[in-house]
């Protein structure tokens, strides 16, 4: 655990006493060692609270939406930042109205990798601390590279695209990089296949809606599955119901995920939605050009056509 | 009596022989997990582990479970196809006394008082619980707060304790003593027995410090418009991780199922800290935050149920400590309670 910089606290500090926020939205240590918690920071002299290491895995941006309207101070890594960008681009924060202190972040760490190269469980660590590149634990010190998220070892987002105050050097992106690599595993198999490998992924989920409720871009009011009127979607685990809801859910994210992995690290059950959010993610790309999270003034494939947009699936 | 013992390297014979007789319920490993199944085959059966991520009350209360069946035609219209209780023999073994536990408040509120659920009490009647003694207490469990431990027994029929390269047996309800006599294991012996207390004492030894929990309810009396709930919640993302993984947390709603061709009456576990929760047909919300949701949470658990059955909501199995997405540590949260109605009195 590390506290953050001086210069960042009291940049927070001053933004806080000024009024030009009314809250900041940080990491504090958590409870469980290698798991940071959110912190809401409305008073300057509680933001010596705030910490930044690789135990920051939450997407705080998750939480912008609630805030609208409000002068709001918040920490996010790259990853992140492409989710506040998604948010204003769609009307959900306002730039003006944000303080963003934007972190380069080299991966978070997940608690399960280090659990397992100790053959135990997460719950079982004792006393684990991040120091610089390195993960202490039970008298080991294990490589932050080798011991953070899937999803962080293919980053290809180090850096925020979006801030008002910079924290940390700037990490240099690797093109040689494929983030999806995983995506493309799934490509080549049949159509068979892949819907076996579906079935089997979502046959853990237990529609604990952690996934959606962790997403920052999964913000309508009112959930498809919580409508009455009509009842798109029953609240089962038969499989249909689990699988229609993945799907419902994921298409939804069509043209609007941008990849931070926060659905699949909040999932209890270890389901790995990212392989079918970034198989949407890699189609958008190809078909249309078009990036999720880069360009608060770019206009989303579905809300826009063009001439020479992709229509194979339609002229056959 | 002295207790009875099995080897561990005949686990398997063990497992078999319960299985000649009921159908078991065991840590199994299923879907890339270890949980509490039904098992296959008598080699599956995984006793040296810590805990499962899911609890085992999804062997007495699933959580999608038919009530009734119905079907479109005419003929069948209003009519019952099937009303499933399931009474066959049935029985859990290595569920850890804190999940044992859980199974007696379940019992209160399913199959005690003015309404009993038959669709549990079937299950329950029919269901051993061969509990196992906890040797590794992590530092997220906190069953000791609330005057339990991980030798306790209580809502088990036997339980069991490692003994190194064995395990004891002793019967803790009529029903587990019927158990053992029938399966004719044998005698502890008394290096057995000795190995077993030291066990106990060092499981005891690897317990965290925390405060005991009891008087709590008597704390949050007072706190039903404290501006804590606002505080506690403003981080949960309002998932039902924290519900779904709770041994204890048994609210439900039911749904009938509209196929073609017909349909199910259907009961799912339900979560309060869903918005959809507590929405009524009028459109109205009684619960419209997070705060008034965790408020309920809290005071179902620690407040309502000491007062209306006598137990609390909670074993203190860490597991919604360890899966919520956002680290919302409930042990934190009672201590805020603890400081809230503190300052109350100060002032």
């Amino acid at each position: 655990m590390s506290t953050l910089e001086q210069g960042i606290q009291k940049q927070i500090a001053d933004w806080l006493r000024s009024g030009e926020i009314e809250l900041f939205i940080g990491y504090e240590a958590g409870t469980v060692p290698l798991q940071a918690t959110p912190a809401f920071i409305r008073r300057p002299e509680d933001v010596g609270r705030l910490i930044w290491d690789a135990t920051c895995e939450n997407n705080l941006a998750v939480f912008l939406p609630r805030y609208k309207g409000k002068k709001v101070g918040i920490m996010v890594k790259g990853c992140d930042a492409r989710a506040v960008v998604g948010l204003i681009q769609e009307r959900q924060a306002v730039r003006e109205d944000l303080r963003i202190v934007g972190v380069s972040c080299p991966g978070v760490v997940d608690p399960k990798k280090v659990a397992e190269r100790l053959g135990v469980a997460v719950e079982d660590i004792e006393e684990a601390k991040v120091e610089g590149s390195q993960v202490l634990v039970d008298g080991q010190s294990l490589p932050l590279e080798e011991v953070i998220y899937d999803l962080c070892q293919a980053c290809d987002r180090h850096n925020p695209i979006i801030f008002d105050v910079h924290l940390g050097e700037e990490i240099p992106e690797d093109p040689e990089r494929d983030p999806f690599a995983h995506v493309r595993e799934i490509e080549a198999l049949s159509p068979e296949e892949r819907w076996e490998r579906f079935r089997q992924e979502v046959e853990r989920c237990n529609l604990c809606y952690a996934c959606r409720n962790a997403c920052p871009l999964c913000y309508c009011n009112i959930c498809f599955v919580d409508r009455t009127m009509p009842r798109w979607v029953y609240q089962t685990t038969r499989p249909e119901d689990v699988q229609f809801f993945q799907i419902m859910r994921t298409f939804h994210l069509a043209g609007r995920c941008v990849g931070c992995g926060a659905c699949t690290r909040a999932c209890p059950q270890g389901v790995n939605l990212r392989l079918f959010l970034d198989k949407l993610r890699k189609d958008t790309l190809e078909l249309f050009g078009y990036d999720a999270g880069v360009d608060p003034e770019a206009k989303p494939p579905l809300t826009t056509y063009r001439e020479d947009d992709y229509n194979d699936f339609i002229m056959g | 009596m002295e207790p009875f013992l099995f080897a561990k390297d005949q686990l398997s014979e063990f497992v078999a022989e319960l299985m000649s007789r009921v159908r078991l319920y065991a840590p199994v490993p299923r879907d890339q997990e270890l949980r509490f199944d039904e098992v296959k085959t008598p080699d599956e059966v995984v006793l040296d582990y810590r805990n499962t991520t899911k609890p085992p009350k999804m062997v007495l209360f699933p959580q999608t479970e038919r009530m009734i069946a119905f079907a479109q035609e005419r003929e069948h219209f209003n009519k019952v196809l099937q009303v499933p209780f399931d009474e066959q023999p049935k029985a859990i073994l290595g569920l850890r006394p804190c999940d044992a536990r859980s199974f007696l408040l379940f019992d209160k509120v399913f199959g005690a008082g003015k309404y009993i659920d038959p669709y549990y009490q079937a299950r329950r009647k029919s269901t051993l619980i061969l509990a196992l003694a906890c040797t590794h207490p992590r530092p997220t469990c906190f069953c000791h707060a609330f005057g339990s431990g991980p030798y306790d027994s209580e809502g088990a029929d036997i339980l069991m304790r490692d003994a190194g390269d064995a395990y004891l047996l002793e019967a803790v309800s009529e029903k587990g003593a019927a158990l053992l006599e029938e399966l004719g294991l044998a005698q502890a012996d008394q290096a057995h027995l000795q190995k077993a207390a030291e066990l106990e004492e060092a499981a005891y030894q690897k317990l965290v410090e925390i405060e005991p929990v009891e008087g709590i309810e008597r704390d949050l009396e007072d706190l039903f418009e404290s501006e804590l709930w606002a505080e506690i919640s403003e981080k949960c993302l309002a998932c039902g991780t924290c519900t779904y993984n709770c041994p204890t947390c048994h609210c439900f709603t039911i749904e009938d199922r509209v196929l073609s061709g017909g349909g199910e009456r259907v009961r799912s576990w339900d979560s309060c800290m869903y918005p959809y929760f507590t929405l009524h047909a009028s459109g109205h919300n009684p619960r419209p935050d997070q705060a008034s949701r965790w408020r309920q949470r809290v005071m179902h658990k620690f407040e309502y149920l000491p007062h209306n059955v006598g137990l609390y909501g909670c074993v203190g199995c860490g597991r919604c400590v360890v899966n919520c997405p956002v680290l919302l540590d409930i042990r934190q949260v009672l201590r805020r309670v603890r400081q809230e109605r503190a300052s109350k009195v100060e002032s």
